[in-house]
């Protein structure tokens, strides 16, 4: 057993016997992406024939996505943080990783707090967040602690439980009184007002992948790493577009707007004999993407404080720091939901910032490892 | 030991998960001996302007059924006032018919459906209803018969395959926003202590304004672009029953959206006639075709003459301006159109199968 656990702490996590395969790679750079999707939800989006937009916006990602697969494909992203070393020179991988893990914990802080928030609106309104946080972060930190290549394995059971979801939304599209005029006009002139929020919005449902520049070590070294997460790339924008669609035959343009959440609330419609809530169980399911995505984020924080604190070449990774840690992170999150995420106000608020920051990791990240990489090879030469 | 351990860690998770921490806690002990998940609502105007809400309690339990009601100015106020009537707290969990008077819904239902919609626990499957007459001595007399549990099976299953229109929460809700539809409601009436349907109330905006009988309402569901499938269709004027008949509707618009062409293809099955047809019906049925076609476009015509002096376009005929490139109103502008618009309908009729006996005996 190379598996790693909080009880026996010798073993490291570089344990490299289990890798990744590409099904579990592109399925991972899905399931990042989702997350990011169900937060900010499509009702900002209000005319159809954005979708062109939210294609627009997938090919782009394409383009990040080659980036990182070549940054991971490379020979100093294979050692993963070492590599970063590699590349930037010691004081400026402490710099940028420092960033890079400021805007992480942000991240991880305010996708739980989101979580725990849909939650409590629409399932457990009476239940105290504490409660819910503390379930959502224990799984988190359950998983985190099994090591990189096992959680990073997860993937296709996150994958294989919310794409049921998908598959039930479908069955909303075979309702009597649903017509195709409803995502009409599909073609029309995207460049209105709306366009550049519009663009940020769905720059912010492709971002994600970014949280992966650590895992190169546990991808095998046969997989065609560019074609995996091309193809969860691509998965994401057929998700989303059949998504958005879907809205809109459901809802109509008009009445769009005036919902919230649309990926929550459109499953309240269904009801089968058998069970007649069906989003009691849908919206608890949802919660594996998020466990996954961020037990991500944690593990490669964990490793870059420990890489950034650390003086020797290749420091230790005990359990006491990564349970420290966890509970650095756990506590954050629960002085965060508890002050500062009470109210709808500030929900809004801390989604556009998430959605912001999400934009700029996705869009700074990835281009200041292809300058770097492009400079380093040019210094080569 | 190990075992000891991790057996005493997993019990005190259990005990922190289900009981959560006691400092934040919210009284809501949902046992079911102390609560009364109402199933159905009956809501009318007071003459003082306040809304009077009226339930059955208890739904399922076997104990002596009884009517209670409270009015207030809001209907969550109203609501809540149930509960000191009666000694359960009433929830609206599994709310399934919402009665709506009809004086109420002629002032305007915004504020009433916005506040089912809003709450998370209400079902977006919310049935709602138009009804007018006594509705409390309605109940009073059924009682016993578990009238709402009853009533939502009917609805439940009129929904999905019978003959009585039903409308919901959701596809209320989305065509008062569009623009270019207004919603419909089944309309109730209580006759002789009965709960009759009588056909559509038609709504402008959140407003009624007309109500359509019942032989409005078989043409208005033929004329409807989304219903395809009709499984008894009587017309009038020569008693002759059609079964099993389909539908398929086109809508043209003129290129100035003043004239609309509206054409409805039938195929349907000849199932019973009574008129003076004793002689050969293989002979004559495209004397009858015709006859049918006529009557129908003349019962339409009358349908959206009314329609259009309601000001509804409950049939969502506005839906079809839209085309692939363009939307040509927005806001408003439809609603205004609606009513001076000029209707072009066309009925083209078919059997395709005339039943089993070849011709009926000639006395």
């Amino acid at each position: 057993m190379d598996r790693v656990n909080i009880i026996n702490s010798n073993k490291s996590y570089f344990s490299s016997k289990h890798k990744i395969d590409s099904v579990m790679l592109a399925l991972l750079t899905n399931r990042l992406q989702i997350i990011h999707f169900i937060i900010f939800s499509t009702e900002r989006l209000q005319y159809p024939h954005m979708v062109w937009l939210i294609i627009l916006g997938g090919v782009i990602s394409q383009l990040y996505i080659y980036i990182l697969s070549r940054w991971l494909s490379s020979n100093m992203g294979k050692k993963g943080v070492i590599g970063i070393f590699d590349l930037f020179g010691n004081v400026f991988t402490r710099i940028f990783l420092f960033v890079w893990l400021c805007f992480m914990l942000i991240k991880f802080i305010i996708a739980s707090s989101y979580y725990v928030y849909l939650l409590h609106k629409y399932l457990m309104t009476q239940h105290p967040k504490l409660t819910l946080v503390l379930v959502l972060i224990i799984s988190i930190v359950y998983l985190a602690s099994k090591g990189f290549a096992n959680a990073l394995k997860f993937s296709v059971i996150a994958f294989v439980f919310s794409i049921g979801i998908l598959l039930l939304y479908i069955l909303l599209m075979f309702n009597t009184f649903v017509s195709i005029q409803d995502i009409f006009p599909l073609f029309g002139n995207v460049f209105n007002s709306n366009f550049l929020n519009s663009m940020l919005l769905i720059w912010g449902f492709f971002s994600g992948p970014e949280c992966l520049i650590l895992i190169g070590p546990y991808i095998r070294s046969d997989v065609n790493i560019h074609k995996s997460m091309f193809i969860g790339n691509l998965i994401s924008i057929i998700e989303y577009v059949a998504f958005f669609l879907g809205t809109f035959i459901f809802y109509g343009s008009d009445f769009l707007p005036y919902v919230q959440h649309s990926y929550i609330n459109m499953i309240n419609f269904l009801q089968f004999k058998s069970i007649q809530r069906i989003e009691m169980i849908t919206l608890p399911v949802l919660m594996v993407n998020f466990t996954l995505s961020l037990a991500v984020i944690l593990l490669s924080s964990f490793k870059a404080i420990v890489y950034i604190t650390g003086s020797k070449k290749i420091p230790k990774e005990t359990t006491l720091t990564f349970f420290m840690i966890s509970s650095i992170f756990t506590f954050a999150c629960i002085f965060f939901i508890l002050k500062l995420f009470t109210t709808e106000i500030q929900a809004l608020f801390w989604g556009n910032v998430l959605l912001y920051l999400s934009v700029f990791t996705y869009t700074s990240i990835p281009a200041i490892i292809f300058i770097a990489i492009l400079a380093k090879s040019g210094r080569v030469k | 030991m190990s075992f000891l351990k991790r057996y005493f860690i997993f019990t005190m998770l259990v005990c922190l998960f289900l009981t959560g921490c006691t400092k934040h806690r919210i009284p809501n002990k949902n046992y079911i001996e102390n609560i009364a998940p109402s199933v159905l609502f009956y809501i009318r105007p007071t003459d003082d302007d306040n809304i009077e809400v009226t339930t059955i309690v208890p739904p399922i339990k076997k104990e002596e059924r009884k009517i209670i009601k409270s009015e207030d100015r809001t209907l969550t106020g109203a609501i809540l006032k149930l509960n000191a009537n009666y000694f359960r707290e009433v929830k609206t969990g599994q709310l399934r018919i919402v009665f709506i008077d009809k004086k109420l819904a002629e002032q305007g239902l915004f504020d009433v459906i916005n506040t089912f919609f809003r709450d998370p626990s209400i079902s977006q499957r919310l049935y709602l209803a138009v009804v007018e007459g006594d509705m409390e001595s309605f109940l009073n007399t059924t009682l016993k018969e578990n009238i709402d549990i009853f009533l939502y099976e009917k609805m439940n299953f009129n929904e999905s395959q019978g003959e009585i229109l039903t409308q919901n929460l959701h596809y209320f809700l989305k065509s008062y926003y569009s623009t270019y539809e207004d919603p419909y409601l089944p309309f109730y009436k209580i006759e002789n202590n009965k709960l009759v349907y009588s056909g559509i109330a038609v709504f402008n905006n959140d407003a009624l304004t007309d109500t359509l009988t019942l032989k409005e309402e078989r043409i208005f569901r033929l004329l409807h672009p989304l219903v395809k499938y009709h499984k008894v269709l009587p017309i009038t004027i020569c008693d002759i029953i059609l079964l099993n008949t389909k539908t398929t509707t086109k809508i043209d618009f003129s290129n100035s959206y003043n004239d609309v062409n509206v054409s409805v293809k039938l195929s349907s099955h000849l199932g019973e006639y009574k008129d003076g047809m004793k002689s050969d019906i293989h002979e004559n049925y495209l004397k009858l075709e015709d006859r049918i076609q006529s009557s129908l476009e003349q019962e339409a015509k009358e349908l959206v003459n009314k329609l259009q002096k309601a000001n509804s376009d409950c049939l969502g005929i506005g839906r079809y301006t839209k085309t692939l490139t363009q939307k040509p109103f927005n806001g408003d502008t439809w609603k205004d159109k609606w009513s001076s618009l000029e209707f072009n309908i066309q009925f083209e009729m078919t059997f395709d199968d005339l039943g089993v006996s070849k011709c009926t005996k000639n006395k």
